[in-house]
């Protein structure tokens, strides 16, 4: 039977794990937004060496499941390397699905800057400007507003994957989620607790999404 | 005083400049004309190094590049003598009509904010657009995009300005305040290369006339020796297109 006084309970209990997962989602936010911008730069101007490090990099996080990736970091090379073993769940976490959404912003930002047409470079160039001037004054402001709808879908993504956070320890929502499951053999209602605390907070997070988005349209 | 000697430039294994050479003096406004795919964009990418020629020498004041050995401090120091007018216009579409003029006086020459707006505001109000200072270039009509690029080269305090086809792009009923513009910094003696189909505005604005054909320099003279007695067969047989 579906005991409604604990799903009750537990979805008015739930959300005072939100901050852990927030907390989870925008170190990793942090971490994957300024690797994909140094990536994006890199891919973009094709630096020698560093370009084809960066495809592999890419390839590899984007070819392969998250979830394989923590395990082999967090229980894998822990094995052998000091301080991974000393590493806290939460930093584990936070490097590994940095470093996964990175490879998937990357891209995004990419296509972005090269949404700035080339006309804009050369006028630039002609007026004196360096490859970085013009990188900053003129193909980043534009690129930011291409790129930003996309990135919020990644950054709605990467807040989603922290829920496997539970794996290697971390409470946050689905790591409480789970130990109430368990400790009371509860499952439809821990999960649909947890499910809807989800939806609630990432349907706010769209809503937000979506306000910014419009407030860019109007600029320019 | 301003040289250019021996200027080549090929595309893989078709060559564009096959050796252009060309003196220009101070005040003077030259005006070239020529068929299709002849090769004056490249001319004028190349004086400012948007294409990077194989060989020859461009001089402008004190700054000589030299592009068998062109560093990029040269390079630099070329492009800050130079300022060039695109036939898209090319503003910068995250910054108002006043941003683009003063920004790139900020940034390249570290003039500070104050003075920048100053001097911008003044050159947008010479092109007409003082009404325009807040706009995005995506507001604006072409014409009006067009005199905010020329106000933007001119911000650079160019010693040559080079115009490529400034108007080829705009609706015919706009192309008058553009050549208006140009007309008036012609007659303030301003150094120009302009690339221009604009017939009867050659005629009237350039000091100088250039006919160029497959990459060469093949007839220059004043204004009415090219337009009314020209010599060499393929500048007859261009000009006749445009009876
Ligand atoms: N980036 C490039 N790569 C390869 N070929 C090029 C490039 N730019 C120009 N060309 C070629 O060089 C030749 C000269 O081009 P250019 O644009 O200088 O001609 P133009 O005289 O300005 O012609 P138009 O009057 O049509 O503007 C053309 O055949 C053109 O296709
Ligand atoms: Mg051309």
């Amino acid at each position: 039977m579906f005991e409604l006084d604990f799903f009750i309970d537990l979805l008015f209990s739930l959300p005072k794990f939100i901050p852990v997962t927030l907390k989870l989602a925008f170190l990793s936010l942090m971490l994957s937004l300024s690797l994909a911008i140094v990536l994006a730069v890199i891919r973009h101007y094709e630096v020698p060496v560093l370009n084809t490090l960066t495809k592999v990099y890419i390839s590899f996080f984007r070819s392969t499941p998250f979830i394989s990736q923590l395990f082999l970091f967090y229980f894998g090379l822990a094995r052998y390397v000091t301080f991974i073993r000393d590493m806290s769940s939460t930093f584990a976490l936070v490097l590994i699905l940095g470093l996964n959404t990175a490879s998937f912003m990357c891209e995004t930002i990419r296509g972005a800057l090269l949404s700035v047409d080339k006309g804009q470079v050369e006028a630039g160039h002609s007026l004196g400007m360096t490859n970085l001037q013009i990188m900053w004054h003129v193909i980043l402001p534009q690129a930011v507003k291409v790129a930003i709808p996309p990135l919020s879908n990644n950054f709605i993504n990467l807040t989603k994957n922290t829920a496997m956070g539970f794996t290697v320890g971390i409470i946050d929502l689905m790591g409480k989620a789970k130990l109430e499951a368990a400790n009371s053999f509860r499952f439809t209602e821990s999960y649909l607790a947890v499910l809807i605390v989800y939806w609630v907070m990432i349907a706010a997070m769209t809503k937000v999404q979506s306000i910014i988005e419009e407030k860019l349209k109007n600029k320019y | 005083m301003i040289r250019i000697e021996n200027l080549h430039k090929r595309f893989d294994s078709l060559e564009v400049l096959k050796g252009v050479d060309l003196d220009i003096k101070q005040g003077e406004v030259i005006a070239v004309i020529g068929p299709s795919g002849t090769g004056k964009s490249t001319l004028l990418r190349c004086i400012n190094y948007l294409e990077k020629p194989e060989k020859g020498i461009i001089t402008i004041g004190d700054v000589s590049v030299d592009a068998s050995k062109a560093s990029k401090k040269a390079i630099h120091d070329l492009r800050m003598k130079t300022s060039m007018v695109f036939q898209s216009y090319n503003l910068f579409k995250n910054m108002t009509v006043l941003e683009n003029v003063m920004k790139p006086m900020m940034i390249v020459r570290g003039v500070d904010r104050a003075t920048a707006e100053k001097t911008a505001k003044e050159l947008l109000e010479k092109v007409g657009l003082s009404d325009k200072l807040d706009q995005y270039p995506s507001k604006l009509s072409g014409g009006q995009q067009q005199r905010a690029g020329i106000a933007r080269a001119l911000a650079a305090d160019p010693e040559l300005m080079l115009f490529d086809e400034p108007t080829a792009a705009l609706d015919p009923e706009l192309v008058g305040e553009v050549l208006g513009i140009i007309r008036d910094l012609a007659n303030n003696h301003r150094t120009m290369i302009i690339v221009s189909h604009e017939m009867r505005f050659v005629r009237e604005a350039a000091t100088r006339v250039i006919f160029m054909d497959e990459g060469k320099i093949i007839e220059e003279g004043t204004p009415e020796e090219i337009f009314d007695h020209p010599k060499h067969p393929r500048t007859i047989k261009f000009l006749n297109m445009f009876e």
